[in-house]
């Protein structure tokens, strides 16, 4: 059944909206050039007005032709640009000197991710990325096409996947919005150190910057107002919560931009998300695409009885953190409501819990930290030795964070199903489905053949969940039980 | 799709342990200790020009903690070399393939078939000379670095490369 009333076997055009975008791509790709250029003229006025200036420009004007031709290639890919669907496929040409056909067939299609920012809003369109499976995901992008064509696009992509056993859930029920108030939980809940270290590495990377623009380091002048500045303890305390307001309104905005009126709904293929606050995404989770889910909280979060729920689908970039799914999840109920899909029974609920071997717990520490504590500290010592207590702190810091890896470290299993408890400072519990397995992994080392212990690995096409050191007898039973899923179902 | 979930008692699961290895061909040790040859004469030959041609570099105690270095290293590869090839073993399931390595570090690689993309044969020129070849297995798993597994018979791996690619195109049928 289809609603559609476009045509998609006719080729498809981009919205003329789309020569905006990639206008501005290229005065945001030129911006620096221009700015190094209007830079090097005042310099060279200023320092040396004998200086044979011409050469210099005359070789950034090449450089910006360069990227100009390389842009109009963009811009006549702009009027060649069609896409269509030919049968069971996703056809999109482009090209003028270099003509290029990407071929998707349809049931490849991981996920359609609609993007719409302000002049999407102002335009009636929506950016559109296609997904797909595979070792080397092929992703389709439309920087602009009309809104209708867009949805259209997306139901058929969706309605063409085949159906899942969720037969439960009616057409399109939304099951989370996240409000105002659930932003400034999550807010308050972030990490706030790590917020802490973007903006210290941030604000680090933009001196550098300003260093490389204005020719000058601006890191001596700041050392020398910092040493002449005279700390007391009602500075150091000022600036400490100065530190803090920045970070908690920076993990503030960051929520904001991440999760601002966060809906999902389920139908029977899967869930469709939207959120944003500048820029409103669409996404279009295909449930049996989801290789494993995992939820996290840590010590605020779970008092608050909040968690980030993520899935991980097939031949999803895990570097890439943008293209991750990953939502709060405000109560248990929810949480299980959202994760029932791809499994309603958590072993957690109805097996014995599993431990790994009391050595993962220090053997790191011995292995690793201990060598590199002495050696560091017999090398601190001749330089200051008050200085020794710095490694001697990490050290033990990193002790203790072994340990509780190890005491936090439980997994159960059924016959289908593996769960990971796992975390340091916080919970992350891991729901993988055997059968989502591609490739398994038995590890030992000298230490372990003789304790009788083992490594698994379980690869999926999304993460590889690691199960360390547990007996060699549970990792071959592991690795049958999830053989027995992959090939026999 | 109708439900099924059968129950398997853990006897009935077939165990991968209790499968018997087979080793790569014994010839491969031989391409081994070429490669490594190769790899080591051309270092060799790089650190004897740079002592020649650099002066500063002419300390006696430089020139023996490199050579020591060097020997350590040579007798660390003849070591990884005769263990390691013991562990070199695969073996082939009806339904998946099975490969160990490892001389200090042993892994063994689970790879079924109804999970693999795409399979290649790969050989090089000193592999040729000797009649061996190499079979490379991907699944949407791998970054480069699912099993490959070196040292076969020309013709078993060409054989191995057939076998898993009508396994491949079989389940690909069926699920179509």
């Amino acid at each position: 059944m289809s609603t559609n009333k476009f045509d998609w076997s006719v080729p498809q055009r981009l919205s003329p909206v789309a020569l905006i975008f990639i206008l501005g791509k290229i005065i945001k790709d030129s911006w620096p050039l221009v700015l190094i250029v209007i830079g090097r003229i005042i310099i060279n006025d200023q320092n040396d007005e004998k200086r044979n200036t011409s050469v210099g420009i005359y070789f950034i004007l090449g450089i910006a032709l360069l990227i100009l031709i390389t842009h109009i290639n963009q811009l006549i890919n702009f009027f060649l640009f069609r896409i269509r669907i030919n049968g069971a496929e996703l056809v999109v040409t482009g090209g003028l000197l270099s003509k290029s056909k990407t071929i998707v067939p349809i049931n490849r299609v991981q996920s359609v991710h609609l993007i719409e920012n302000y002049l999407h809003k102002l335009t009636n369109t929506y950016a559109i990325k296609i997904e797909t499976a595979g070792s080397d995901a092929t992703e389709i992008e439309v920087k602009a096409i009309n809104k209708e064509k867009a949805l259209s696009i997306q139901s058929l992509l969706q309605n063409s996947v085949p159906e899942t056993s969720q037969k439960n859930i009616p057409e399109q029920v939304q099951i989370i919005g996240i409000q105002f108030a659930d932003v400034i939980k999550l807010a308050i809940s972030e990490n706030h150190i790590r917020t802490f270290l973007i903006i210290i590495a941030f604000a680090y990377a933009r001196l550098d910057d300003v260093k490389q623009l204005i020719g000058f380091d601006a890191s001596e002048i700041i050392d020398q107002q910092v040493n002449n500045a005279r700390f007391s303890i009602s500075g150091v305390l000022s600036l400490l919560s100065i530190g803090l307001f920045i970070t908690m309104w920076v993990s503030f905005i960051r929520v904001i931009l991440r999760y601002h009126e966060m809906k999902i709904s389920a139908n029977n293929k899967g869930f469709q998300m939207e959120w944003g606050f500048l820029q409103t995404q669409q996404k279009m989770l295909i449930q049996n695409k989801v290789q494993l889910v995992s939820w996290n909280y840590n010590f605020v979060r779970k008092l608050l009885g909040i968690s980030i729920l993520r899935f991980f689908m097939m031949g999803e970039n895990i570097t890439q953190t943008k293209q991750h799914i990953q939502l709060p999840v405000m109560d248990q109920h929810l949480l299980y409501q959202l994760i029932s899909p791809y499994q309603a029974v958590w072993p957690s609920s109805n097996t014995q819990s599993n431990s790994t071997h009391i050595a993962y717990g220090w053997r790191n520490t011995l292995l690793f930290v201990l060598p590199i504590l002495l050696a560091s500290s017999t090398a601190i010592y001749f330089w200051n030795p008050w200085y020794i207590l710095l490694p001697l702190f990490l050290s033990i810091y990193l002790a203790i964070s072994n340990w509780v890896k190890y005491q936090k470290f439980k997994y159960w299993f059924n016959e289908n199903t593996i769960q990971i408890q796992k975390g340091i400072w916080g919970v992350e519990n891991i729901l993988l489905n055997f059968n989502k397995i591609q490739h398994v992994i038995v590890k030992t080392s000298p230490f372990l053949r003789r304790k009788k212990l083992a490594t698994v690995e379980l690869r999926t096409a999304g993460e590889t969940i690691v199960i360390p050191y547990i007996s060699i007898e549970q990792a071959q039973y592991l690795v049958d039980l999830s053989l027995v899923n992959v090939e026999f179902h | 799709m109708k439900y099924e979930n059968h129950f398997i008692s853990p006897e009935e699961i077939p165990k991968y342990a209790n499968v018997t290895l087979q080793p790569v061909e014994a010839v491969y040790k031989k391409v081994l200790y070429i490669n490594w040859g190769i790899a080591y004469t051309i270092l060799i030959s790089l650190l004897i020009a740079l002592f020649i041609f650099i002066k500063p570099l002419q300390i006696d105690w430089l020139i023996a903690i490199v050579a020591l270095t060097l020997l350590l290293l040579i007798f660390i590869t003849i070591a990884s070399v005769e263990i390691g090839f013991k562990n070199k073993t695969w073996a082939l399931r009806d339904k998946d393939i099975q490969f160990k390595k490892g001389w200090l570090f042993q892994t063994t690689h689970i790879i079924p078939f109804v999970k693999v993309q795409h399979c290649e044969l790969v050989s090089g020129p000193i592999g040729r000379k000797y009649g061996l070849a190499s079979i490379k297995i991907n699944t949407a798993a791998s970054n480069d670095i699912d099993i490959s597994i070196k040292g076969l018979k020309q013709e078993t791996a060409e054989q191995l490369k057939a076998f898993i690619m009508d396994k491949i195109e079989a389940y690909e049928h069926q699920q179509i």
